[in-house]
Formats: C-alpha cells, sequence, structure tokens
C-alpha cells in the first residue's frame, strides 16, 4: 500500500473496501460541489469529472486496470476518468479500476492528489504508472471567500495538512510555530485553558491594538479560542493568508492576516468512515525557576543587611538558621520549598474523539464528538471538601451536513458547539506565582497543624507583613492559603450555526454560482468564584508534654472564615454574519477568466454590558460591512494575474469616514510550464515566481491600555465625571462633566502597503521550497497623540489620531523533501524559516533630551534600558563614576551604568534601547517523518531566536518581603566574590540603583527544542503511537522555560507532555 | 444579464444605508453639561476637584514631609509619597506626585466652564437672579485659576502662565507655551486673585464652607507675596542664575528687592484686616470652662487644628471627608496602635527633632533655656517615670506630642501612653520578646496628638474618627507672616507685628516675645519668628516650604542625611528606650535641587519651549 503523503487533501481520502462504484459517484458529487462553490479554479476531482445530471449514460464497453505508483505500489482511491463523458470510477485497495466507456477510443484522465494528472487512450488491463508530483500543482487552495487551485495561486498563502498540525496538545495555535511558514508563534505557558501560543502572522507590524490575524472558520468569524478548541481531526483545510493579495479582500480588517479553516465534509459513501482516537497524556514542567532553601535565604539576608549597616541586627538568629540547617521540628524552623508544596510534579489528560463520515448522493454528513479533559498541577487540601486544581473538561460537538436539493441547488447546514466545563483556583493562577515571589522559605510553614480539632485550616503566618488584613494584624503572602481558600467554577458554551446554500445560475450565465452563507455565534459564560477568609496564626513556641509530643503555642495573626462566600459573573457575546458570493469562471481555449464579488455583513454585540458608566457604549453592536471582489486571469496556465479589492465599512468611524477602499494585485508566471523548459524539467521539475501589491487596512482601534475604542471621532464626556464636597458636614456635594478622551476628528483604520516577492521551486519532484520575501509599510497607525504640551491641561484625556508608522520586513521558507527510500520506507523532511523584523518609524514622538532616548528606528516589543558596565570594584571606583540619581548610596558591588550623555549623573537619561525584543523575530522549526513497514516514527523541532527578557522582580528582600532565587543564592556580590552574577545584596527596599532595567538583566531568550517526537505501530485499523511534547530544550538561558518569556520564571510552566495514543479507522 | 441585475439588487436591498449608523444621537456630549443651572453649577463642582486631597496622609505635597514626622520602619515608598519626598526619591522621571499635570488641567477645566458657562439657563430662577449667580461662579472659575497657578508656584517656582482655553487643535505659539519668571507669575495670579475678588462674597453660608470668599483670595495672595519676597525667589543669584528660558531670559529674579517684603507686609494686613472683618479671630477652646491657664492652652491648641470651621480657619479643605479604617486617613495611620488589633495602625509619629523644638514652659528654646536641663534631658529625674525632656515644656508640647508615660486623648478619656517596646503602644514583640521591627509602630517612639480630634475613638472592638476640614489657611498664619515681613522690612517688629505675635503666643499659653526673649532685633528676631511658626504649624505641612523660601533647607535637614532622630523603640527598658537614636531606613535627604519640585520629564519632552528645574 502506498503511503500517505502530507498533502492538504490527503484526509479526503477513502481508506475503505467499499464499493468503488459508490465513492466514484460520491467523488462526482463532491466534485460538482467544488464546482459549484468555488468557481475560480478547479479541485483536482473537478478537472477529472464533468457530471451531467441529465445526460443519458451509455454503458458501451468496460475497462478494468490498475495504478500504480513508480515503485510500484498499488495506489487506492485513485479517480479514473473518461473524458468528455461523466464515466468515472475509482481504484481499490489493490489499485484496480473498473470503467464503463463508451468506446474503445476514449481517452481516460487519472487523477489522483499528489500526483501528476495523466490522459492516456483507454485499453483494457491497461497499467498505468503515476508519477509523483511534489509541487502539488493540481491541489486547491482555500482562498478567501472561494478556492484556487494551487498552480493559480500568484498571493502568499502557507498551507499545512490536519496531519502536521495534531500534536499531543488540545490547543491548536501550539502547533504553529515552526511548522507553518510566516507565522511568529511564541507559547507562554502551559496552565490549563490559557495554554495557546501567541502568533502573529509575519510578525506584528502595529502597536495599535493586539495585531493578531482575523480567523474564519468555515466562513463563519471566529476567536483564537474558537480555534485553539478545534479537533486537528475535524480540519479539512488550513490556510494562512499572509501578503495584501490573499488579504485585500478583507480590507480595513485584514492587515494582520487571515486565517481560514475549513472543516471535514462527508461524502457519498456505501458506508459510513469512523475515525477515532483516544489518547492519554502526562504532562510535566519543562524547567521551573528554582527557589533558595531557608538556610541560604536566611544569611543572605542577613548578610544584606550587616553589609550595608554592620551596626545593624541580623534578621535571623543564628539558632534559627542553625536548626533550619539541622532539619529540627519544619513548624518551628520551617524550609519551605512553596513551588514544591503547592503544585504537583505531574498532571493526567485524557483526550478523545470520534467521528464519522459518510453520506449518499442526496445528502452528506461529517460528525465529530472530542472530549479533553485537561488538569492542572495544584495540590488539594485533605481539609476542604473542594478541588482548586485546575479541571477543564471540554466538549466538542461539530456536525455538517450537505444537503442537494436540486443538482443546481445544494445547502450544507453546519453546527459546532463547544462547551468548557472549568474548574480552577479563585484567584488567577499567576496571582498564585506572584505570591511565591513575596513568601520566603523561612518564615512560616504553609499549613499548621491543628491541635484543637478546629474544622478549618490553620494556615501559617506572621504578625506585621505587608498586607492588611481584614481582621487582624497585617499579614505576610501565604500562597498555600491563596491557592486552596476557594475555586472557581466556570462554565462557558459558544455555539456556532451557520447556513451555506448555493445556486449554480448557470441558466442565466455558464460558469456563474451564486452562494449565500448565514451565520450566527453566541458565547456564553457563568462564572462562579467562591472563597473563605484563611485563619492565619503565627507560631510563638512550643512545649513537650509527658509523653513527648509537641504541642506548638499559636497566636492568632488574623481570624478568618471557615463558610464560603460566592460571587458570581457573566460574560458573553453574539456574532451575527450574512454573506454573498456571485461568482463567475470561464475559459476561453488558453485563456482562463474568473470573476467573484461577495457582499459582507457582520454584527457583533455583546450580551453582558455590564451597569457601569461604559455599559451604553458596551451595549452597541460593532458592525462591518462592505464588498469585496476578485478578478483573475490565467494565460496557458503559465501567466496568471488576479485584482483584489475590498470595500469596507467600520461603524466606529465618522459618517463620511466609514468606508475605505483595499485594492491588491498580483501576478504569477509558472516558467516550468513554458516549453523551453522542458530539457530542466527532470531537476526542477516546478517553478513560479509570484509577486503582489496592495493596501490592507485594520480597523481595529485600542487604546493604549488595549481596550477597544468605541467611536474614536466622538469626545468622551462623562456627565458625571468629577466631583466635589463643601459644607460643615460635607453636605454639598455635586458630580460635574468631564471630558475622558477628546475626540479624534477623521480617524479611520491604520493602512498596510503590503509587498510580497515569492516564489514556488520543486526539485527533482522531491524537494519543494516555497519562499516569501515581503515588505509592509504600516502608516495611519491609531495612537493617542503624544505631543501636546501638558499645560493646555489635556494630559489624560489626549485626542487620539492615525499617527503612527511601522515597517515590517522579512521572509518565510517553506522546506519539504519526500522520499521513498524503498518500498516499505519512506521518509519526509520538513522544514520552515519565518524571519519577521518590524521597525517604528512614527508615533507622535515628543522631543526628547537626547537621541538615543527615541525608540524610533528600533523594533516594537523592544527593551529598554540602562547600559551596565559590571559592578562597582571598590569605592574609588564609586567615587570616580557617574552618581546614580536611583540610590543616594552607592557601595562597591552595587551595579555601574554607562553615563551615555556624560551628565555625571545615572538617571533615565542614560536609558536607551538594549537587546532584542520580547517577541521573537525568528522561529524555525525542521522534523522528520518516517515510515518503515507498520511502524512510523517522527521528530520535529522547533526554534525561536533574536529575543530577549528584561529579568525583573528577581530581586530578593525586596521591602524585606520577597524571597530568594537560587541562581542569586549561588553566585552574589561579596568581597571574595567580586565577579558576581549578582550585585550587592540590600534589604527592606523596592526601588534601588541595581533594580533599574539594564543590560545586566536583560538576557537572551533563543532557544531550540525538540518540540515534538512520536513513534507508532499500525496494525490493520489500528494505530498505537507513543509521542513526547517539549522534551528537550537547548538555551543559553538556564534559569527557567526561556520560551515563556516570563521575567522572573514565576508563571505556570510550559510542560514537557508524554502521550499514549490509540487511533481505529473502520 | 437582466436575472444577474435582479440577484444583484436583491443582495443590495438587504443592505441598509443604515446599517453602519449605529450611534445614537443622545451619546452625552459637552454640550449636555451646560444645558441648565443645575448641570452648570455641577461642572463648577468638578472645577473644584483638581485641589489636592489635603487629608490624603500617604499621597500629598505638604502634610507629612518635613523632618516633624516619621513613619513606622517598614513602610515602603511606593505606597506613602510623603517618604518618597523625605528620602529624596523625587525624579524627573517619576515625579513623586504630578501637581503639574494635575493643576493645569484644572485650569483647563475652569477655562471650559468660563467658554461655555454662558450657553446656561436657569431652571427655577429668573434670569436676573441667574445673572448675579453666574458672576458668583466666573469669579470661583477665576479664584480657582489664580489657586491652581498658586499652586504650581509653590511647588516648581516660575511655571507657565495659561491665560485663555488653549483648543486641542492650536498649534506654534498658541500651543507649545515657555515659562514665565517668578514674578511674572505673581504678578498675574495676583491679578487673578483679584478679578476673582470682585465677586466672591464675604462670607459663605454653612452648607457652603470650603468654598472661597474675598478673605481666601487675599489671604492666599498675600502667602504668595510672602514666598516672592524670600530669598529663594528674591534676588538668588546663589542657586539660580543659570535658571534661564531657552531665550535666555532669566526665571527668578538675581537682586533681591527689599521693597517685596513690603509688598508682603501691605498685602498681608489687608488679608488681616479682611478676615477680622468678617469675625475671625484666633481660636480658643470653649467647649468646657477650664480653670488652669496652663490647661487651658494645651486645649486652645490641640483643638485648633480639629475643631472644623472654627473662627481661625479662614480656608479649610472640604473635599475629602475622613472615615476610619481608610489608608489615606491621618487619624488612622497616626494614632497609636495597641488599643485594638488592626487599625488604627499607629505608624507615624513625632520625631525628635519635632520633639525638641518645643519651648520650655517659658516659652524659650529648651536647650537656651537655664532653667531646663538641655544636657541631661534623656534622663529620667528621681521619682519620675519618663525623661525630664518631657517635664516643664510649653502648653503646644502637651498638645501636640504624645510620649511614652504621658497622655493621649480621645474617646473623651485619658489614657496613658505605654511606647517601649512590647508594651500596649509599643512595637510588638513576638514570643521570645524579640522586637518585631516589621509591624506597624511609632518608630521614634513617639506619638502624634496634633490632628486627631479628641473626639475621635479607639477601644478594643471599636475605632471611629471625627473628621474635620484640613487647615489651608488660618489666621495664626497670616499673623506670623506679618510679623516675619515686618522683621524682614524693618529689622524690628512694628506695634501691629508685636500684637500678633504675641496674640499667637498668649493663645499657647506663654509669655510675650519679649518677656521670653528680652528685646530681639535682627537675625535673631527673625529666627526667633521662624522658630514659632515652626513650632504653631509643626504637623501642617508648612515647614519643608518655609525652609525652602528661607534658604535654609539643606543645611537644616543635612543632618538628618543618615536617618531622622528618634528615641529607640525596641528598647524594652528606660536605659534602651530613652537615647538619642538614629532613626535606619529613615533618612531625610535633601539636596539643593529639591527647592524646586522637579518637572516630570514626559512634559519637558512634549513642550520644546519648557525648560527643566536646575538640578533635575
Amino acid at each position: 500500500m502506498k503511503l500517505l503523503k502530507p498533502k492538504p487533501k490527503d484526509i479526503n481520502r477513502m481508506r475503505t473496501k467499499s464499493d468503488h462504484a459508490k465513492n466514484q459517484i460520491a467523488f462526482a458529487i463532491l466534485s460538482f460541489f467544488c464546482f459549484s462553490f468555488f468557481n475560480v479554479s478547479f479541485t483536482k476531482a473537478a478537472d477529472s469529472y464533468t457530471y451531467h445530471v441529465n445526460s443519458v449514460i451509455k454503458r458501451d464497453i468496460t475497462i478494468k486496470g490498475t495504478v500504480k505508483d513508480e515503485l510500484g505500489s498499488p495506489i487506492p482511491g485513485v479517480s479514473i476518468k473518461e473524458k468528455g463523458t461523466s464515466n468515472t470510477a475509482i481504484t481499490n485497495d489493490q489499485g484496480e479500476f473498473t470503467i464503463k466507456a463508451t468506446s474503445e477510443q476514449s481517452i481516460l484522465v487519472i487523477s489522483y492528489l499528489g500526483f501528476s494528472t495523466q490522459e492516456i487512450k483507454a485499453t483494457n488491463n491497461i497499467n498505468i504508472v503515476l508519477k509523483e508530483d511534489a509541487a502539488g500543482l493540481d491541489e486547491v487552495v482555500v482562498v478567501g471567500f472561494g478556492q484556487q487551485k494551487k498552480a493559480s495561486v500568484v498571493g502568499a498563502i502557507s498551507t499545512i495538512s490536519a496531519k502536521d498540525l495534531k500534536v499531543p496538545t488540545s490547543t491548536l495555535s501550539n502547533a504553529f510555530a515552526g511548522r507553518v511558514a510566516g507565522i511568529i508563534a511564541v507559547q507562554r505557558g502551559g496552565e490549563p485553558g490559557a495554554d495557546g501560543s501567541n502568533f502573529y502572522i509575519r510578525g506584528i507590524s502595529t502597536f495599535a491594538g493586539p495585531a493578531s490575524a482575523l480567523i474564519f472558520i468555515d466562513g463563519i468569524e471566529s476567536t483564537t479560542a474558537d480555534m485553539n478548541a478545534l479537533p486537528s481531526e475535524v480540519i479539512d483545510n488550513f490556510s494562512v493568508l499572509k501578503d495584501a493579495s490573499a488579504t485585500a479582500l478583507y480590507g480595513a480588517r485584514g492587515a494582520n492576516g487571515v486565517l481560514l479553516i475549513t472543516t471535514k465534509r462527508g461524502g457519498d459513501l456505501n458506508k459510513a468512515i469512523i475515525n477515532a482516537r483516544i489518547e492519554n497524556t502526562f504532562s510535566t514542567p519543562t524547567q521551573l525557576v528554582k527557589m533558595a532553601n531557608g538556610v541560604d535565604y536566611m544569611n543572605a539576608f542577613n548578610y544584606a543587611i550587616l553589609n550595608r549597616n554592620p551596626t545593624a541586627s541580623p534578621r535571623f538568629s543564628q539558632e534559627k538558621i542553625n536548626g533550619t540547617m539541622n532539619g529540627l521540628d519544619p513548624i518551628l524552623y520551617p524550609n519551605v520549598d512553596w513551588q514544591d508544596y503547592l503544585f504537583k510534579e505531574y498532571s493526567a489528560n485524557q483526550y478523545a474523539n470520534l467521528n464519522v463520515k459518510g453520506g449518499s448522493q442526496k445528502a452528506d454528513y461529517f460528525v465529530s464528538a472530542n472530549f479533553n479533559n485537561n488538569n492542572g498541577m495544584l495540590k488539594k487540601d485533605p481539609l476542604n471538601k473542594f478541588n482548586s486544581n485546575i479541571r477543564e473538561k471540554q466538549y466538542n460537538l461539530l456536525a455538517n451536513v450537505g444537503v442537494n436539493l436540486t443538482p443546481q441547488t445544494k445547502i450544507v447546514l453546519r453546527l459546532n458547539s463547544r462547551l468548557e466545563d472549568y474548574g480552577g483556583t479563585n484567584t488567577s493562577i499567576q496571582n498564585i506565582y506572584n505570591q511565591i515571589f513575596y513568601a520566603p522559605p523561612a518564615l512560616f510553614a504553609p499549613v499548621l497543624p491543628n491541635q484543637n480539632n478546629e474544622d478549618y485550616i490553620l494556615f501559617g503566618n506572621l504578625n506585621g507583613g505587608p498586607i492588611p488584613s481584614g481582621s487582624g494584624s497585617n499579614i505576610y503572602r501565604n500562597p498555600y492559603a491563596t491557592m486552596v481558600s476557594g475555586y472557581n467554577k466556570r462554565f462557558s458554551s459558544t455555539n456556532t450555526a451557520s447556513i451555506d446554500a448555493s445556486q449554480d445560475l448557470k441558466f442565466l450565465l455558464p460558469g456563474l454560482t451564486l452562494k449565500g452563507l448565514l451565520s450566527f455565534r453566541n458565547y456564553a459564560r457563568t462564572n462562579v468564584l467562591r472563597n473563605f477568609t484563611p485563619y492565619y496564626n503565627e507560631v510563638s513556641g512550643s512545649t513537650t508534654d509527658a509523653q513527648g509530643n509537641t504541642n506548638y503555642i499559636y497566636k492568632s495573626v488574623s481570624r478568618g472564615n471557615s463558610a464560603l462566600t460566592s460571587t458570581t459573573n457573566n460574560e458573553g457575546n453574539r456574532l451575527m454574519n450574512v454573506n454573498f458570493v456571485l461568482d463567475w469562471l470561464k475559459s476561453y481555449g488558453n485563456h482562463d477568466v474568473s470573476a467573484m464579488v461577495t457582499y459582507l455583513s457582520r454584527e457583533q454585540s455583546n450580551n453582558t454590558p455590564g451597569t457601569d458608566a461604559n455599559a451604553f457604549r458596551n451595549s452597541l453592536p460593532v458592525r462591518n460591512q462592505g464588498f469585496a471582489g476578485r478578478l483573475t486571469y490565467g494565460y496557458k496556465s503559465k501567466y496568471f494575474f488576479e485584482g483584489n479589492f475590498g470595500y469596507n465599512g467600520s461603524e466606529n468611524f465618522a459618517k463620511g469616514d466609514r468606508f475605505g477602499f483595499f485594492p491588491s494585485l498580483a501576478a504569477g508566471y509558472l516558467i516550468s510550464n513554458e516549453e523551453f523548459w522542458q530539457p530542466l524539467s527532470k531537476v526542477v521539475s516546478s517553478l513560479k515566481i509570484r509577486g503582489s501589491w496592495g493596501i490592507v487596512g485594520n480597523a481595529a482601534v485600542y487604546s493604549s491600555d488595549g481596550t477597544a475604542i468605541k467611536f474614536p471621532y466622538l469626545d468622551n464626556v462623562s456627565l458625571t465625571g468629577l466631583a466635589y464636597t463643601f459644607g460643615d458636614t460635607w453636605q454639598t456635594t455635586a458630580s460635574g462633566a468631564q471630558i475622558t478622551t477628546l475626540g479624534a476628528t477623521g480617524a479611520i483604520w491604520e493602512r498596510g502597503e503590503k509587498m510580497n516577492l515569492g516564489i514556488d521551486l520543486s526539485l527533482f519532484n522531491k524537494l519543494t521550497v516555497s519562499a516569501d520575501v515581503y515588505k509592509e509599510n504600516r502608516d495611519d497607525i491609531f495612537m493617542q497623540r503624544e505631543v501636546i504640551p501638558a499645560e493646555t491641561g489635556i494630559i489624560t484625556i489626549n485626542p487620539y489620531a492615525n499617527l503612527g508608522k511601522v515597517k515590517n520586513e522579512g521572509f518565510d521558507v517553506n522546506l519539504s523533501y519526500n522520499q521513498q527510500v524503498t518500498k516499505n520506507f519512506f521518509i519526509n523532511l520538513r522544514g520552515t524559516i519565518t524571519y519577521a523584523k518590524n521597525t517604528l518609524i512614527a508615533r507622535d514622538e515628543p522631543q526628547l533630551a537626547y537621541p538615543y532616548l527615541s525608540k524610533i528606528g528600533h523594533p516594537l516589543n523592544h527593551q529598554f534600558g540602562l547600559i551596565a558596565d559590571g559592578l562597582y570594584k571598590d569605592a574609588a571606583d564609586v567615587t570616580n563614576s557617574a552618581k546614580s540619581a536611583y540610590s543616594n548610596v552607592i557601595l562597591p558591588g552595587d551595579i555601574k551604568y554607562r553615563d551615555l550623555n556624560n551628565d555625571g549623573i545615572i538617571n533615565d537619561n542614560d536609558r536607551t534601547v538594549i537587546g532584542t525584543p520580547y517577541v521573537p523575530q525568528l522561529i524555525y522549526g525542521f522534523g522528520l517523518t518516517s515510515k518503515y513497514k507498520n511502524f512510523d516514527f517522527g521528530f520535529f523541532f522547533q526554534g525561536s531566536g533574536k529575543s530577549s527578557i528584561m529579568m525583573s522582580s528577581i530581586h530578593p528582600f525586596n521591602s524585606d518581603q520577597s524571597t530568594l532565587f537560587d541562581f542569586i543564592a549561588k553566585d552574589y556580590w561579596r568581597e571574595d566574590n567580586p565577579n558576581a552574577a549578582y550585585p550587592r545584596l540590600i534589604n527592606n527596599i523596592n526601588s534601588h540603583n541595581n533594580f533599574q532595567p539594564s543590560t545586566f538583566w536583560l538576557r537572551d531568550v533563543s532557544f531550540l527544542r525538540l518540540k515534538n517526537m512520536e513513534v507508532g505501530y499500525t496494525y490493520k485499523n489500528y494505530r498505537l503511537f507513543f509521542s513526547g511534547q517539549n522534551l528537550l530544550t537547548f538555551s543559553d538561558f538556564k534559569h527557567w522555560d526561556p520560551e515563556v518569556g516570563s521575567a522572573n520564571g514565576l508563571t505556570y510552566p510550559n510542560l514537557k507532555v508524554y502521550s499514549l495514543a490509540l487511533q481505529l479507522n473502520f | 444579464m437582466k436575472k444577474i441585475l435582479i440577484y444583484i439588487t436583491l443582495i443590495c436591498s438587504l443592505m441598509s444605508c443604515n446599517y453602519l449608523e449605529v450611534v445614537p444621537d443622545d451619546a452625552p456630549k459637552l454640550d449636555d453639561a451646560f444645558k441648565n443651572e443645575t448641570s452648570t453649577e455641577a461642572f463648577l463642582f468638578g472645577c473644584y476637584s483638581f485641589i489636592p486631597n489635603y487629608n490624603h496622609a500617604r499621597n500629598n505635597f505638604s502634610w507629612l514631609m518635613s523632618n516633624e514626622t516619621v513613619a513606622s520602619y517598614h513602610w515602603g515608598t511606593q505606597y506613602f509619597s510623603f517618604l518618597q519626598i523625605q528620602q529624596g526619591i523625587n525624579t524627573a522621571s517619576a515625579p513623586t506626585l504630578d501637581i503639574w499635570g494635575n493643576a493645569y488641567s484644572g485650569i483647563r477645566q475652569c477655562y471650559l466652564f468660563l467658554q461655555n458657562v454662558e450657553k446656561a439657563k436657569p431652571l427655577t430662577i429668573s434670569q436676573a437672579e441667574f445673572d448675579i449667580k453666574k458672576a458668583k461662579w466666573i469669579s470661583e472659575a477665576n479664584f480657582l485659576i489664580a489657586y491652581y497657578h498658586y499652586l504650581l508656584l509653590q511647588n516648581y517656582g516660575p511655571v507657565v502662565i495659561v491665560d485663555k482655553y488653549i483648543p486641542v487643535d492650536a498649534t506654534g505659539d498658541e500651543f507649545f507655551l515657555p515659562r514665565s519668571s517668578y514674578d511674572e507669575c505673581v504678578n498675574y495670579i495676583a491679578s487673578k486673585f483679584d478679578a476673582a475678588m470682585a465677586n466672591l462674597p464675604d462670607n459663605v453660608p454653612a452648607s457652603e464652607f470650603g468654598k472661597p470668599t474675598k478673605s481666601v483670595a487675599q489671604a492666599l495672595k498675600s502667602r504668595m507675596f510672602i514666598f516672592a519676597a524670600s530669598p529663594l525667589f528674591n534676588g538668588n543669584s546663589e542657586y539660580y542664575s543659570n535658571f534661564t528660558n531657552k531665550d535666555g531670559a532669566k526665571l527668578i529674579s538675581q537682586t533681591f528687592d527689599k521693597e517685596k517684603w513690603k509688598k508682603a507686609m501691605d498685602e498681608t494686613k489687608k488679608a488681616i484686616d479682611m478676615f477680622e472683618a468678617q469675625g475671625g479671630k484666633l481660636y480658643t477652646y470653649t467647649k468646657a470652662p477650664v480653670a488652669d491657664p496652663f490647661e487651658q492652652a494645651v486645649l486652645n491648641t490641640r483643638w485648633q487644628m480639629v475643631d472644623p470651621w472654627n473662627v481661625e480657619l479662614i480656608w479649610g479643605y472640604s473635599g475629602y471627608k475622613e472615615v476610619a479604617g481608610a489608608t489615606e486617613s491621618f487619624q488612622t495611620l497616626a494614632m497609636p496602635r495597641g488599643w485594638k488589633t488592626g487599625t488604627p495602625n499607629g505608624g507615624i509619629g513625632a520625631t525628635l527633632s519635632a520633639v525638641e523644638k518645643f519651648y520650655t514652659k517659658n516659652g524659650i528654646p529648651a536647650d537656651k533655656d537655664p532653667s531646663f536641663d538641655w544636657a541631661n534631658r534623656f534622663t529620667i529625674a528621681t521619682g519620675d517615670n519618663t525623661i525630664k525632656l518631657h517635664r516643664n515644656r510649653e502648653p503646644r508640647f502637651y498638645a501636640y506630642i504624645g510620649f511614652d508615660r504621658g497622655d493621649y486623648e480621645v474617646g473623651g478619656i485619658k489614657r496613658q501612653l505605654l511606647l517601649k517596646a512590647g508594651e500596649t503602644n509599643g512595637l510588638p514583640v513576638n514570643a521570645q520578646t524579640e522586637p518585631q521591627i516589621n509591624n506597624d509602630h511609632l518608630y521614634s517612639g513617639y506619638a502624634i496628638k496634633k490632628g486627631i480630634h479628641p473626639g475621635s475613638n479607639v477601644t478594643s472592638t471599636l475605632f471611629s474618627v471625627t473628621a474635620y476640614p484640613y487647615p489651608i489657611i488660618r489666621l495664626a498664619e497670616l499673623y506670623l507672616n506679618y510679623a516675619e515681613a515686618c522683621a524682614e522690612y524693618t529689622g524690628a517688629l512694628n506695634a501691629d507685628a508685636t500684637k500678633y505675635v504675641n496674640a499667637v503666643r498668649a493663645r499657647a499659653g506663654i509669655p510675650t516675645l519679649v518677656a521670653s526673649n528680652g528685646n530681639l532685633t535682627g537675625t535673631a528676631l527673625i529666627d526667633a519668628l521662624h522658630r514659632e511658626k515652626m513650632i504653631e504649624f509643626m504637623f501642617e505641612g508648612h515647614s519643608l516650604y518655609d525652609l525652602k523660601r528661607w534658604k535654609m533647607a539643606e543645611a537644616y535637614y543635612a543632618p538628618d542625611r543618615n536617618g531622622m532622630r528618634g528615641l529607640y523603640s525596641q528598647g524594652k527598658t528606660n536605659a534602651t528606650f530613652y537615647r538619642d537614636y538614629t532613626l535606619i531606613g529613615r533618612p531625610f535627604i535633601f539636596n539643593r535641587q529639591t527647592n524646586l519640585f522637579p518637572i516630570n520629564q514626559k512634559y519637558i519632552d512634549k513642550n520644546h519651549k519648557l525648560v527643566q528645574n536646575p538640578g533635575w
């Protein structure tokens, strides 16, 4: 049996021993669908078939034959068609077919995905050898509002097969990094339910808003969460639209790129195909940041006090340090590794998917059910009746049902329902991690033993901490108490329904089709938070009774409450889409022409606008409306031209400014189709050069704090914004109007001018290369005006304006190499590189005191800080250097900074852009899949480069509260350790010379990791496989996982995932 | 083809042209604020809201910023802006309080009011009555414009004069304004105060307490002239010879002009007369008869600040009513801990330098009074339970300061303060009786009584505060300002000045200036007047600004660079507790540039004509 190749349409292949004739009809119907829905170019099937329902089929003769590949393996599922008739057949598992033909002179058209289509004169018992077509020029690519044959695609579009997206993670976006050329993706943590990667198509070109791509699932605009929850099993096609040619149709909303996902459909199959997967995974953190133990902590703390003030008294007595060192009573001498105390080492998760597809001539269906159970690593307290660990259960149901009302009229109904049942902590996980930073190991035990049969947990604490408590003295942070003192139950549902009708209008004009799509999406979420106030106690001593039992003496720090209190909140939104597509395509000899025009309107409304001052604006719908169109022309399948336009409007702008026109032009030259190329075709099997130019917009306008702005052209007036009180008893109060933001006259969307030059190359029919270089000039970026003198009184109410400019340039390359080594051994090598470098060109920057303070000319998300020149060596070094404005007392061992302006003072005027930006500029990946007989093996490496983090919130004894990281404990400055990795310790301070962002704390977080490795064994219809994710990481940065991007590593870690799965197919 | 057109028409008919017309007509606009009398008046209230919250004990620009007070050892500078000022960590990139931005925002709001007020229509009164009301409102807006400029002047020195509404689309010279010289600012602000005074009332009814009167405008104006005559701004070529605009214009006068003191005298006298004509006088305690004159004086000075809207108050801050337990509440932060768990925190106390500043009962500085055993002030007299420093002091000492074994009057009863470590009001200790320095406590071993209303109460279960308006300006200040200006101008005190100083002293239960000190002249006289003011206005946010304008701050605060002074609150015995201790972690750092606040660097960047204050 010929092995599967990773091609997008591959998943349509039917692996059954079913009746071929029925399959043939199914294929015919499918092709008809393709024809009637998407006119621009044909599917392979459509190329091979023309389905004449009304014609009378003659059955004159029967022709039998076999289809094999170049190595002699039979190919099942190949479609055979008699040219000029509706006679079709499909090969069986042995590659055999039988076709009824009209005459002995018939021409058979043999086509199969991934192979070159052939036309052969019909003879009985014919042996056909199909040749591989690595370039896949006949494949179908999903483009905006339609499909195109890969050969004729001139825009920059990455496609990836669902198989390659199938990784042991329930979150789709985590498969992007390194696998999809043109996507910059980073996973910032592994918290169940929140572990999706941040991804940007061709990086980031704007600093207004999140720069996130537009996502469509089956033509319905969807959220990243919707996409992440989509099981890879249901995905039929995944396209990334990158350049203006591909995205101009989306006009004012397409500038950040578009993801198009189509889900699978059924077909005319005589027997339903059932596919199931059950998977069990174990996850464990890739790398946790390590904290110092209690002894190191106390010694360092005492040193921090004494090294700066030798006459002060140390905080911890030697008796306590010795007691901790000797492991005496852990309640009296606590030595807590909080991360270890709070979190388990691994968690187990389950995943199951069952999908069925089938159908008949009249109707087809694809139904999928998915269950996902993700668990966090948080421990449960034995005294609690509830569990605050994260337990996220996700259920996805999806049904795509097609009905052929008449041969010209088809309807598809799609339902996609996602339910999420989430249990977790009362507060955010990040908050718990943040508290770990403020939980030193040696102050108190997380929990004290109950001694008087208390029915509540006695949490450890100390009097006199930094946090005001509701009752009693101020307390310290006890992250364990925060974690187990409550829980969160959240239930959310997302339901999407769409009806998609198409009408062939050939009675009006041959090649004309009208398609309408109506869709509705509703999202609702209910959150119930329950928690109790912890009881905190301090251990003030202990007694030992006659039996030798230790009894601790407790002193209440803060009284709690064992009853749980609840708060509930809801959120939700709904989306309504209407879309019509009028399609026309026609071939006149060597000329292929198509035209498409579409109308789209969209309304999104907030179901819970709230009750605050913004509620009214929040209750207003967000609307878009517009036309888009495409005109393509192909000559002799060699020269391709394409023009796209979007004409879109948004309700968010002033009348007259609401609509914008976004054109794009593209051309392609398939040189390998030229006659003169023939001698070269053995080596260069296919070569296409593409180029495009266009304008795309981004109508999303956001404030600098990331909230969407409604109606930026209007003054935002709060009629009761400013209050004041008079009177002897403060009795006379009134609230007056306040302009909270000045309106931006003439506000419009940002505009991206995109240029792309690409090449698609196939060598020896084995290696395919697709490479693009691009450049984008994004201007009119929406931002709050900066250069308004404060003396005008306009300080926080600055109007917005389209003033920003960003240049973004880079390249992406996709490589794939297939080799059938022997009959039983097949390998595929893949690799991608994505490089995106943005540069800030303009941002209404104020006139700065020194040019190096400017952020213009530097990447977005850059790091900004001082340049460190090591540590001060001695007192003379301090005296002879510029004076720090950050601290009054500077001692040897503190960080010495470069005085960039030579004014003798180190202050904020000595900061500049340093290092590489936070969001990586380079993402790459490479991997292998191979198959030997029944075994398959694959691995994938993913890398990220040109990215850095600024370590902060790592400083120990900050205001006498924060804990000590182990890497600091191991290497801090002392007289005898002058070149330490951490400067001279200090305590009881939260702002210091040493804490300033600087090159001293800047770290390169480039990494390469073994993202995935998989070994599988196939037996009949079963495949058992074992896979691992994030197994190895190579990075110069050693303190915590380099990908999470955290400033101090205290965040829910990325996970190593081991999974064992069984796949069934019957 | 026809049918295609029909289809297209059909599709188009689905697209309503109004589909994108989502904005409702009734979205609030600025004009709505000036529709009627009520909303217009409410807008004026909003103009007042830019007055800084004088009552905010953590974040304010005057209260607690001198070396009179010290906060609990473990309080962090991020929550307590006064600590940033004390510790000199105010910077141009992260200025402590954005007085600049706040004041100019207020000015804009006032001009917005003046621009639109004519649109307003009366609701319940006749047009003629409304016109009178409107004239008063306009005066209030002008007063506020003057006051906000005054605030800027007080903190930044020469500032940018904004004399009209600046539209957002303005450009060039209309948009980017340079600073004016200090004296130009003074003249502009004075003219603005004068304009306001035209229609400001002489008095306001109780329901409008907190609104400005003519006296308020005149009093603030007179204080401004005192500042303008003072050495920091009057001929200060020592500090500010290079302090110029970009065009080279000097921003602070380089030659001393004695007549500025005369102007200050005259303006102050005018303010005094104006206020006294309305019944203003020095406050004395009259709630209950007191026989002992010393006791009377203690009560006078203990109640003076906190007795709401009393006869001495010219302008009080009404914008915030203090609430027990609130983190910005002075009484919550300062009232001693220990009588109740939780609040009050007992975290703000008086320093030893504040304690030493008070006179003896003879009205003489303690180190100069021969009857006072200054050298042995940290020892306890036989039979006594507290040190000599706490005995035989003037009434204000007992009214303002709570000391170990002294009394603390709240909730109508006297309680004894026990301030040593481990004692009721002292630093908490753990089971091993080790002092726990990271707890709220009076780090210097002294409590503050001034500003704590005796009617506020704390028991083991209850804590309440009686709120009062923070005194922005009161008569005693005008008295002392007049005397100071007179001494500066003439070298001696005239009859009025003598009367005023002695009135303040008499109210405080001490002999006259002459009776205590003999006939003082010149520098000695001025020094005595300075000390008088620092004692009288202790904990009222004056001393830092006064020391600055006297050009004395740098030297005055220099000894506190390694820590202000207090007793040793970790001490559990008399021997350890009663000693002159440098409060580790609580330095007071004052550099020459600190005389003027730094302007936020962001604002400098945005206005290319704006120059930074020297040294920042």
